[in-house]
């Protein structure tokens, strides 16, 4: 089953995306999404229908929290997992405002009629009928949420979905995880770290008997990785969005981790393959 | 000194495409508002009951059900936020910044100075109409100038609430600050 089901034209981005580091499209900032700390900007480009640019505010500092670059790394290797994270471009933000972030990650919009899960959830009917529809996806997402160690799913916006009639009759959802900024190095300050136990939960997480086979196959193809696909992935990223200290734990990490995330599954996934 | 009484409002849209640069191109849903007296807290909503077909042609299944009845749905998301801590004046904020997607509450904006200090003034049915006129007018015409949707709290203050009709809902909490 395909967990990733974006459309044509959002794999055409990512396609795109992932032979591409930093975007040399000139982006315009059409609006502020959100206002306050959780500021992201509305971006849009010649031939490209838009996306959100974070972070906005540029504290706390790359040094520290390198967010772009945990984005891009995060959606490059779902993109080779085929996982449904949205495309994602750093791009090098031209006199951003005192304050704003220069280095800044792009996310392009994955399907139109996004909708928060938290939205979802509180339409108690809604829930229900898509329990079954999104188990495999979310199965497989905590595979790779462990992977990375990303912890920031207590966050009901970063889970969209979208429900459309394909084709006359079929409905198809579609599901877009996002927002990998406390990801990666941020979750690995130190070595010891890496070799965390532990996992980080289905998201959503319906009551129901997770998709075992669904999140052992993602763990197959999250071991079966290249090192090499890994070390492209992170290595490419310009240091002017990540630290050398943030890219060797980074890196470090995701090459220590594929062999524990299965283990780690199993702690609350008895049964787990 | 008496406490002053400050208050906010955001208008509230359905945006069918996310990714379009036109932030015209929304459709409108409704207004709320939060007001700090100096002993209560209040949230308001004041939303449409229906939308047209055409209006919801460009919904996705899950957005058509939402919308089947945008009071119930954008209740929901104020009950959400009220359900953890905010500062006071910060219920319109926090919805701002969650709501970014096909659902937006636009950044709030100060309401008008109340006419004595310390006394809830805000009229959200007044309020709604001044939105929908500064809302964009789509090819329908205004067909959200209907009558709002009754939406009404269990632990909304009967008198409070009798002092603005029947036709929209609000909130009191006590205030923290």
């Amino acid at each position: 089953m395909p967990y990733r089901r974006f459309d044509n034209s959002v794999e055409g981005v990512a396609k795109a995306w992932r032979q591409q580091v930093v975007t040399s499209e000139a982006w315009t900032v059409v609006r502020t999404a959100g206002i306050g700390e959780a500021q992201s900007l509305f971006v849009t480009a010649p031939n490209h229908p838009g996306g959100y640019a974070k972070p906005g505010k540029n504290d706390p500092p790359i040094a520290v929290l390198p967010r772009a670059a945990h984005e891009k790394i995060a959606s490059d290797l779902a993109y080779e997992l085929e996982l449904p994270v949205p495309p994602v471009v750093l791009w090098v933000r031209p006199s951003p405002p005192q304050g704003q972030e220069t280095y800044a990650a792009i996310s392009t919009v994955p399907f139109t009629n996004a909708q928060m899960w938290s939205t979802i959830r509180q339409a108690g009917h809604l829930v229900e009928r898509l329990t079954l529809e999104l188990n495999p996806t979310c199965s497989a997402m905590a595979a790779f949420d462990t992977w990375v160690w990303n912890t920031d799913r207590h966050n009901e916006g970063n889970l969209l979905v979208t429900e459309e009639i394909v084709g006359g009759e079929t409905s198809v959802v579609r599901a877009a995880y996002i927002d990998y900024a406390y990801s990666l190095s941020h979750s690995w300050p130190s070595p010891a770290e890496v070799q965390r136990g532990g996992c980080v939960a289905c998201y959503p997480s319906f009551g129901v008997q997770p998709d075992l086979e669904a999140m052992s196959a993602t763990v197959t193809r999250i071991e079966s990785l290249p090192d090499s696909v890994i070390e492209e992935v992170v290595k490419r990223v310009p240091p002017e969005f990540i630290s050398a200290e943030c890219r060797q734990r980074t890196l470090e990490g995701l090459l220590a981790r594929r062999g524990i995330i299965r283990n780690a599954l199993r702690t609350q996934y008895v049964g787990l393959p | 000194m008496k406490a002053a009484t400050r208050g906010w409002y955001s208008s509230i849209s359905y945006h069918p495409n996310p990714a379009s640069a036109d932030t015209d191109d929304g459709i409108f849903l409704g207004v709320a508002f939060e007001e700090l007296t100096p002993k209560l807290r209040i949230v308001g909503l004041v939303a449409r009951a229906v939308l047209t077909e055409d209006e919801l042609r460009h919904a996705d299944l899950l957005g058509k059900e939402l919308l089947k009845d945008p009071v119930k749905a954008l209740s929901r998301e104020i009950e959400l936020v009220l359900a953890t801590p905010t500062e006071p004046g910060g219920i319109l904020k926090a919805l701002a910044n969650k709501l970014v997607w096909s659902f937006r509450f636009g950044s709030p904006q100060p309401l008008a100075a109340p006419k004595k200090r310390g006394e809830f003034h805000v009229d959200p049915m007044q309020l709604y109409s001044e939105a929908i006129q500064r809302a964009p007018v789509t090819p329908a015409g205004r067909p959200w100038a209907e009558s709002p949707r009754v939406w009404q709290l269990p632990d909304a203050s009967p008198g409070r609430a009798g002092r603005v009709g029947s036709r929209s809902s609000r909130r009191l909490v006590p205030s923290a600050g």
